[in-house]
């Protein structure tokens, strides 16, 4: 499998504070690659790095074939980038804008750049400083998708903003962006999980699992035990079971390496006076509600 | 080029208004330059060589922070144009609306003056360049390491704070900062500022190392400081500049007799460890044209007894009377002076 984006090994120290400490990804080509952590994780710093925004204190990453440290004209005319903390000059308007970045990309498509002024009602003649964050989220990404990128970096693009306009937002660059590589950073677990085709955890500086959303919504699922009488915790514990809570006559856990056959079978070895076993499957936002509450990850 | 070109022109257009302003100001300039010279213009009018170097910082300022290097949020961090486009850009823009302005301007005075400009462009140019290194290249190099208008007017505060503050300190201390050759060690500082602005810009537009160029911006201040000349290097300097060769060692100094019979003390302004003379001095085989300034001096007393009172460096300083008599003010330790004031000395 190639890939479009990948990092080995990435260190970032500011001053004497960690930021990543050892981070490596791969984003395949093509691919939807979601990037999640709590708050201060270090995906924005790794982002920055892989834009050549920030220099890394080791390692190195490659975009689109290139060592992110040489990305020159010629690559970022290839690359978009959108981030929630991008200052713009707010004093253009959106069309001065638009037509201000035009002459710097070979590859713009004045047709497709009207497509997406239209598409989000871009108003040209606004200034940018005047538009509702909403709006300048879409007019920063119908400016990255004009020259029709072969790989998008967004950086918590959703943050902040109303159900309706990340629709949109999400809409736009789904259907502008078919065989491009798309690395998105966000909180918003939700919206991800209906477009992402792979995600990353991102704690502690490192990146504590990364694989196709597909292979992580099959191995995890929230087992539900029911007993005659309450019923604690035991102190033996499969280390894939994860935040087991025992109320009343129930208890819970996250299963971490799902398999339709073994599971209930090592939950009645376990608990041999289960009366029921109940499996559900998880959504992304309760996979990682999990994973941050047990401060697991990599093992998992 | 094209690339170059079309950031100039946005710079161009965003920053139409504060190019306005400096070239309605340099034109105002010339203009009443050419009404009232040799006279100074009128009140509104003489504020003018004031606002135009703010004016033209202003201008510079902005033409940075349009682009500004320092921070990781700007939108073209990430968009396909190199800093070295950058930099050509802002010099693009600096050459147009600053730097031929200022030289249509100079030679307009020249022409105006009747003088040919077949023997003048290459001055002007080179003024231009003087102009480049000590005013644009310092400003710009404050600029780039700043984030906005704001901080740059803070730092460029601060830097003259401390380097006022560093000086007076060393002020009350040493003679040599004491002298009436100031122009040195300004154009000794204005100097490393000059030498330190290039490596700045350099780092900041083709290395973005932001933490070194501000490191650099401090040890110019620094350097600024500690870099002024000893008082004799200074002496030799402005004696090879000097237009009329003059030996020093021909110009006698005395007591001059003719004077006040006595020194005359100041016991007001004097401490309890010294006391202020002022001792008549007069000048011989001064030549013609010559104006005599006392920098510094070294004050040796030896009494009868064959005691010796001797001083370390001073500031010298001669008070001249309508008459014409000249006083040298001198600091004796006071109890050399009380044991030795009714008897002669030699000084």
């Amino acid at each position: 499998m190639s890939y479009a984006i990948s990092a080995f090994g990435l260190t970032k120290r500011f001053h004497r504070t960690p930021v990543l400490d050892g981070f490596n990804l791969e984003v395949p080509e093509g691919g939807i690659y979601a990037l999640t952590g709590r708050n201060g994780a270090g995906k924005t710093t790794a982002i920055k790095i892989l834009m050549n925004i920030l220099a890394p204190t080791a390692g190195r990453c490659e975009i689109l074939g290139a060592d992110s440290r040489r990305l020159g004209p010629r690559e970022l005319a290839r690359i978009g980038y959108v981030s929630e903390n991008q200052e713009m000059p707010g004093w253009m308007t959106v069309g001065f804008y638009l037509d201000f970045l035009r002459p710097f990309y070979p590859q713009w498509d004045t047709a497709l750049e009207a497509e997406l002024v239209e598409q989000f009602q871009l108003p040209r003649g606004r200034n940018l400083a005047h538009l509702s964050r909403g709006m300048r989220m879409k007019a920063a990404l119908a400016s990255s998708l004009a020259y029709r990128p072969r790989a998008i970096v967004l950086d918590e693009p959703f943050t902040g903003l109303d159900a309706l306009v990340r629709d949109e937002l999400i809409e736009g660059l789904l259907a502008r962006a078919e065989n491009t590589t798309i690395l998105i950073s966000s909180h918003d677990l939700a919206e991800i999980e209906s477009f992402a085709s792979h995600v990353g955890y991102l704690e502690n500086g490192r990146l504590q699992f990364s694989e196709s959303l597909e292979s992580l919504s099959a191995r995890f699922r929230e087992v539900a035990l029911t007993f005659e009488k309450p019923r604690a915790v035991p102190d033996a514990w499969p280390g894939h079971w994860l935040i087991p809570e025992a109320a009343g006559n129930a208890l819970r856990f996250v299963e971490t390496q799902y398999d339709a056959e073994r599971t209930p079978g090592e939950a009645r070895r376990v608990f041999p006076d289960a009366q029921g076993i109940e499996v559900n499957g998880m959504t992304l936002r309760a996979i990682f509600l999990a994973l941050a509450k047990s401060g697991r990850g990599a093992s998992v | 080029m094209n690339l170059i070109l079309q950031l100039f022109r946005k710079d161009a257009i965003r920053l139409w208004p504060q190019a306005s302003i400096f070239l309605t100001l340099l034109a105002l300039n010339g203009w009443a330059d050419r009404k009232y010279a040799p006279f100074n213009p009128p009140q509104p009018l003489a504020f003018i060589p004031f606002l135009l170097p703010i004016a033209c910082s202003v201008l510079l300022i902005a033409l940075i922070h349009e682009e500004g290097p320092v921070g990781d949020c700007q939108y073209w961090l990430t968009r396909p144009f190199s800093r070295r486009h950058l930099m050509a850009a802002k010099i693009l823009f600096a050459l147009v609306f600053i730097n031929l302005p200022l030289f249509l301007y100079q030679a307009a005075i020249v022409i105006t003056a009747g003088l040919p400009m077949s023997r003048n462009w290459v001055n002007l140019l080179c003024l231009q360049l003087f102009f480049t290194a000590v005013d644009i290249l310092p400003v710009a190099a404050l600029a780039a390491v700043t984030k906005n208008i704001v901080q740059t007017v803070l730092a460029a505060l601060t830097t003259g704070a401390v380097i006022v503050a560093l000086s007076s300190l060393d002020w009350s201390h040493h003679v040599n900062k004491a002298d009436g050759m100031p122009w040195i060690d300004a154009t000794v500082g204005g100097a490393i500022f000059v030498a330190m602005s290039l490596p700045i810009l350099f780092l900041q537009y083709l290395r973005r190392a932001t933490a070194p160029a501000r490191a650099i911006l401090a040890g110019a201040v620094l350097l600024v400081f500690t870099s002024s000349l000893p008082y004799a290097a200074k002496w030799s300097i402005q004696m090879r500049l000097s237009p009329r060769e003059l030996d020093p060692s021909a110009v006698r100094i005395s007591w001059n007799r003719e004077g006040r019979l006595v020194p005359i003390t100041h016991d007001w302004i004097s401490s309890d460890d010294s006391v202020q003379l002022e001792i008549p001095i007069r000048f011989d085989d001064l030549p013609p044209g010559a104006l005599i300034k006392i920098e510094a001096i070294q004050p040796v007393a030896e009494a009868l007894t064959g005691e010796v009172w001797r001083s370390g460096w001073l500031r010298g300083g001669i008070r001249e009377e309508l008459n014409g008599d000249k006083f040298e003010n001198i600091s004796m330790d006071r109890q050399f002076f009380q044991r030795v004031k009714d008897t002669p000395i030699h000084l």
